[in-house]
């Protein structure tokens, strides 16, 4: 489970989040969408240890980690994609899952072996053709699904995903939402960062609306998809040429 | 109070010759983004093309000057920028770097073909005999010029960045090149212009220091070295700062040269600006971790275990029927050609897995060759030839590991060459002017079988490097290279793995240099100079760092250069005109000649049909901390 | 042929285009007329932006043709097309952030026959802020006074044709609505402008034409009303709330 409490950033002259509360509880999937430049990324960044907040404090299952380095914060549990790909281009597809799996194990050897669990986890998000493949030539939708069953292969207890969906087809996407379901359904804490309003819609038990680095609203799809405000941070403002 | 002011100006002068010199360095790197490690070199040449005019063509000082340093020197910047810094566009680091380095190579070569390093060449200091006493301390004429061109350069550079057109141009490139091409400034130009303006600069200090020191092709563009540390304190990209950290060299220097005379002390005095560079590199703010940073592909030929073993096995028979039925006469050669493909097998993991540049492999293998003279031939010493060296590494790894690409490699540069002058240069290491003694190892005093010990050496240290590369480790090593964010992400204890990759690379760069020192019986602070490293480093890049084969092939390539060389006559430097050509070619096959071999032949082989389209564009670096400044 | 023949301000032909061996856009055909405001729509990873990039010389297709005005610059640099009036301000960043307002104004001079004089009076005339804070540092403005100061090359530059990459990204809705209204006006005063924007109820008010892209194609084609209904139902997931 992750909390973020009241999170403040600035970039020179610009808040770039300002008083962020929100929490991703075990077994569901919450939804994180906004406007582009809203601030989600950032808001990645920080809850991963990549960027310093200015305010505020992160919460991995109730244990503090505001201070903690990245690498502490994936050992305490804690995963994520990236929008602009960080794919390990030079490692085969396989390898890139391995790795990871590897690094997990170091802390207690039991379990499978690195390679079975890589197997698994590419049968898993349908990426077994290509497992020996150099990961650099994937096409952006495939380099999406590679990362998440890299992140995957720590067995987070919560996982940040940005933008998973992008790349993908219609039928792709859905596989993927049905993907999220089952992971949250195991108990994963799962936050989805995602333009395609639909896939959120649909497999989100919750949703906050960032625009502007700060919370426009929160609730379930139904009482999001109703706000005024929200459309407004979307589509932008009626009439405003007039 | 007198010593103190007469060092004080003392130390300006120099200083003053520094900021030159880094102010140029600055110029180029930031138009460009490319390192020049050739821009010694460029002031080397001008240095030569002024004594070429003035001593031997007999024209008068000022002119020689004027057109040294504003046609001659930007002119050779210019060809460069057009012919390879160009075609660079987003190659790795390692393959800029090698580029320029081969540069430097070849410059120097041109110089030593042209200008007979044996007959030597003086220039006349300007406004000879003249002097001026300013406060009790008597300046030369000459002195006060350097000052006077220095000031008169900071400030009409800063009036040409700031009021003209052109000079606003530029400083809009390095801010934001696409940009600013997008407001019809043309990005390539001013990159030229970059080029020749740093070439002017460095040819101006190229031409002022020419009178000061013996006019040696080596000397002259090694001298440039201690300039770093002064680009480096203006982070590389600040001019301002970097004049003042010129200045604060030169005091430093001065100052050290006259109070520091303890014995112990004043044989570290020529390492001062190493240390001030180091230190400057390792209190350096470096940006936290990059994202969305495209690395270029690195070859993924990973051999198997039983190719690796078959190869491994064929290359020691090979080895053995070499070690019966070479002729002896050729043995020495053989023996020292694959020590030192030893020591380039060390740089594999460094920099063709990991993707860390180290300019200090050869300084490593010097500690491996002392540690054996030390210790003895027996099997301890050989331990200690690994270990003595893994440890140093470890050493000069731990405040450096935070440093990432050319600061990293800008570092091992300082402590590389920090070592040469204050290490193998020491009478108290060395012993004795000839060198110091190395006994072989186990004493195996029978060529033949020193020969397949070394062998035998490389072939196990090659199939382990390749059984690194299969590990676990290798995996993270590769990661590494590619996506730092990706692996801190993953829990990647990241600098435990770049601590042990180095240390382990030190010790293998270690056992190669003791080897050598047997196969020489002693060694001396040549074997290990700064030159003779980046040569090493650029041979192995040329020929594919990223594979054993391809070390292996640079080694007795350099091995077998100097036989060449006997059936060419009349070209005094073969091997730098060789190994700079080579480098120059690298542009377009950065993955080396070995690794662009592979994969011409994998390119046979299927490749996947997968048609999504893929929307980033390939964004080299984007600091994402950049945007809070 | 007796119907009179209207010279596109800028056609994309058949382009094909992509980075490395990975295509983005997908025979793309697109006409700029030369009056009016055409926008891009899409979803993120659509590939809008690389079809301004290939608009403006920065990246170039692997088939097909940019026609300004009529002439074929494919393969043309961005400078030189900049130079014969070709106007782009690129995504979230249009100005240099580490020079000075002015610096940056004088930038805008690059263009034959653009005086400096005429440039800040222009831009100091239109954005009084940016005249109090011409020695400050771009990058220190707020992001309003960024993208103002982005949009005063588009005033000065006396463009051909304008590209505009989401200028509203991270930018206040009062600020947007500033901004486009002042490319209403320039579009109004002969400058054919095309739009990459992500609040699509925005671009459809201030639009004459627009386009949507998906999956690197061109799915629609038409005026706001005629491809209303399609755009919003693709952005936000609520058909009839919108």
């Amino acid at each position: 489970m992750l909390r973020v409490e009241d999170i403040g950033v600035r970039f020179g002259g610009v808040h770039a989040l300002k008083g962020v509360s929100l929490t991703c509880p075990a077994g569901q999937v919450t939804g994180l969408i906004g406007p582009n430049g809203a601030g989600k990324t950032t808001l990645f960044n920080i809850v991963t240890g990549i960027q310093r907040p200015d305010a505020g404090s992160v919460h991995l299952d109730d244990r503090d980690i505001t201070r903690d380095s990245t690498e502490q914060r994936a050992r305490a549990g804690l995963a994520r994609t990236f929008q602009r790909l960080e794919v390990f281009g030079s490692l085969t597809v396989r390898e890139n899952v391995q790795l990871a799996a590897e690094l997990h194990r170091g802390l207690r050897r039991r379990g499978r072996s690195p390679v079975e669990l890589a197997d698994d986890l590419l049968a898993r998000v349908g990426l077994t053709a290509v497992a020996d493949h150099q990961a650099g030539v994937l096409p952006t939708g495939s380099a999406r699904l590679l990362e998440l069953a890299r992140a995957l292969a720590i067995s987070p207890t919560t996982l940040l995903l940005d933008e998973p969906g992008s790349g993908l087809d219609e039928a792709e996407s859905h596989q993927l939402g049905d993907l999220l379901r089952s992971l949250a359904a195991e108990g994963t804490a799962v936050l989805l960062v995602e333009h395609d309003v639909q896939l959120v819609m649909r497999i989100c038990a919750h949703i906050y609306v960032l625009d502007f680095g700060q919370l426009l609203c929160e609730g379930s799809p139904a009482e999001v998809q109703a706000d005024v405000g929200v459309q407004q941070a979307y589509l932008g403002a009626e009439s405003v040429a007039s | 109070m007198d010593t103190f002011l007469a060092l004080t100006v003392t130390g300006l002068v120099t200083g003053c010759l520094y900021a030159l010199t880094a102010s140029g360095l600055v110029v180029t790197y930031t138009t460009s983004g490319i390192f020049n490690f050739a821009h010694g070199a460029i002031g080397m040449l001008a240095a030569f093309s002024y004594w070429e005019l003035t001593a031997s063509q007999g024209m008068p000082g000022l002119p020689a000057l004027l057109l040294t340093v504003l046609v001659i020197s930007p002119l050779v910047g210019a060809v460069i920028e057009r012919l390879l810094v160009r075609r660079l566009g987003t190659a790795s680091l390692e393959v800029t770097l090698t580029v320029t380095v081969g540069l430097l190579l070849l410059l120097i070569g041109i110089a030593n073909t042209i200008w007979d390093p044996a007959t030597p060449h003086r220039v006349q200091a300007f406004f000879l005999g003249d002097e001026v006493t300013v406060a009790g301390v008597v300046l030369t004429a000459h002195q006060l010029v350097i000052v006077a061109t220095a000031t008169a350069v900071a400030i009409s550079l800063w009036a040409f960045l700031h009021w003209s057109r052109t000079g606003v141009a530029l400083r809009a490139v390095v801010d934001d090149r696409e940009l600013a091409a997008l407001t019809g400034a043309s990005p390539t130009r001013v990159g030229q212009l970059g080029w020749a303006l740093g070439a002017g600069l460095a040819g101006l200090a190229g031409v002022l220091l020419a009178s000061q020191v013996s006019l040696d092709a080596t000397t002259m563009t090694l001298l440039v070295v201690n300039g770093y540390a002064a680009a480096v304190l203006g982070r590389l990209t600040n001019l301002p700062l970097t004049f003042v950290g010129g200045l604060l060299l030169g005091l430093c220097q001065a100052w050290a040269v006259g109070y520091l005379t303890l014995d112990f002390i004043s044989q570290i005095q020529p390492v001062i600006p190493m240390l001030f560079l180091f230190v400057a590199l390792v209190l350096s703010p470096q940006a936290r971790l990059r994202v969305a940073q495209t690395a270029p592909l690195r070859a993924p030929s990973v051999p198997g275990a039983r190719r690796t073993l078959l190869a491994t096995g064929s290359f020691l028979v090979v080895a053995a029927l070499a070690a019966v039925a070479m002729p002896l006469s050729r043995m020495g050669d053989a023996t020292h050609g694959m020590a030192v493909a030893l020591i380039l097998l060390s740089l594999v993991p460094l920099v063709g897995y990991g993707g860390m540049v180290s300019l200090s492999q050869l300084t490593f293998a010097g500690i491996g060759a002392v540690a054996l003279a030390k210790v003895g031939g027996g099997p301890e010493g050989l331990l200690a030839a690994i270990a003595v060296p893994a440890a140093v590494g470890l050493l000069v790894a731990l405040p450096t590991m935070r440093l990432r690409g050319l600061h990293l490699a800008l570092a091992t540069l300082a402590f590389g060459y920090a070592m040469d002058d204050a290490f193998f240069s020491n009478a108290t290491v060395m012993t004795d002017s000839l060198g110091l003694p190395v006994p072989r190892p186990l004493g195996l005093d029978d060529p033949r079988g020193y020969f397949f010990l070394v062998c035998g050496a490389f072939a196990v240290c090659a199939f382990g490097v390749l059984a690194l590369r299969r590990s676990t480790l290798g995996r993270r090593l590769v990661a590494l290279g590619d996506s730092p964010a990706g692996c801190s992400t993953l829990g990647m204890r990241v600098r435990r793995t770049k601590l042990g990759v180095f240390a382990m690379s030190a010790g293998m760069a270690g056992l190669g240099g003791a080897l050598l020192g047997g196969q020489q019986g002693a060694v001396g602070s040549a074997d290990f100079g700064l030159l003779l490293s980046l040569t090493l480093l650029l041979l192995a890049v040329v020929w594919g760092v990223r594979t054993v084969s391809g070390v292996l092939i640079a080694a007795l390539l350099l091995e077998a250069a100097p036989l060449l060389q006997d059936h060419i006559s009349g070209v005094g430097s073969v091997v730098p005109l060789l190994v700079g050509l080579g480098a120059i070619g690298l542009g377009k096959h950065q993955n080396g000649i070995v690794g662009s071999v592979v994969a011409a032949t994998r390119r046979r082989r299927a490749v996947p049909n997968l048609p999504q389209p893929r929307t980033e564009p390939p964004i080299r670096e984007e600091v994402l901390t950049s945007a809070q400044s | 042929m007796t119907a009179p023949v209207v010279t596109a301000a800028l056609e994309l032909r058949g382009v094909n285009a992509g980075y490395g061996r990975v295509q983005v856009l997908y025979d793309i055909n697109l006409v700029l007329p030369p009056r009016g405001v055409v926008a891009l729509l899409g979803p993120n990873g659509a590939g809008k932006s690389t079809l301004l990039r290939v608009a403006s010389g920065r990246t170039v297709p692997s088939s097909g043709q940019v026609l300004l005005r009529g002439n074929d610059v494919t393969g043309r640099s961005p400078e030189r097309l900049a130079r014969v009036g070709l106007c782009s301000v690129p995504e979230g960043r249009g100005v240099f952030p580490n020079l000075t307002v002015s610096d940056n104004l004088r930038m805008w001079t690059f263009r034959p026959g653009v005086r400096r004089k005429d440039v800040e009076e222009t831009a100091y005339g239109r954005f009084p802020r940016l005249a109090e804070r011409r020695r400050q540092l771009a990058g220190r403005l707020s992001g309003g006074e960024q993208q103002m100061l982005a949009m005063s090359r588009a005033l000065t530059a006396d463009p051909d044709v304008l590209l505009l990459d989401e200028i509203s990204m991270g930018l206040a809705p009062v600020v947007v609505a500033e901004l486009f209204a002042l490319v209403r006006q320039i579009a109004d005063d002969g400058t054919p402008v095309l739009l990459v924007e992500q609040f699509a109820r925005t671009a459809l008010e201030v639009a004459d034409e627009v386009a949507v892209l998906s999956q690197g194609r061109i799915r629609l084609h038409g005026a706001p009303d005629q491809v209303r209904d399609g755009v919003l139902a693709t952005y936000l997931h609520a058909e009839g709330s919108a």
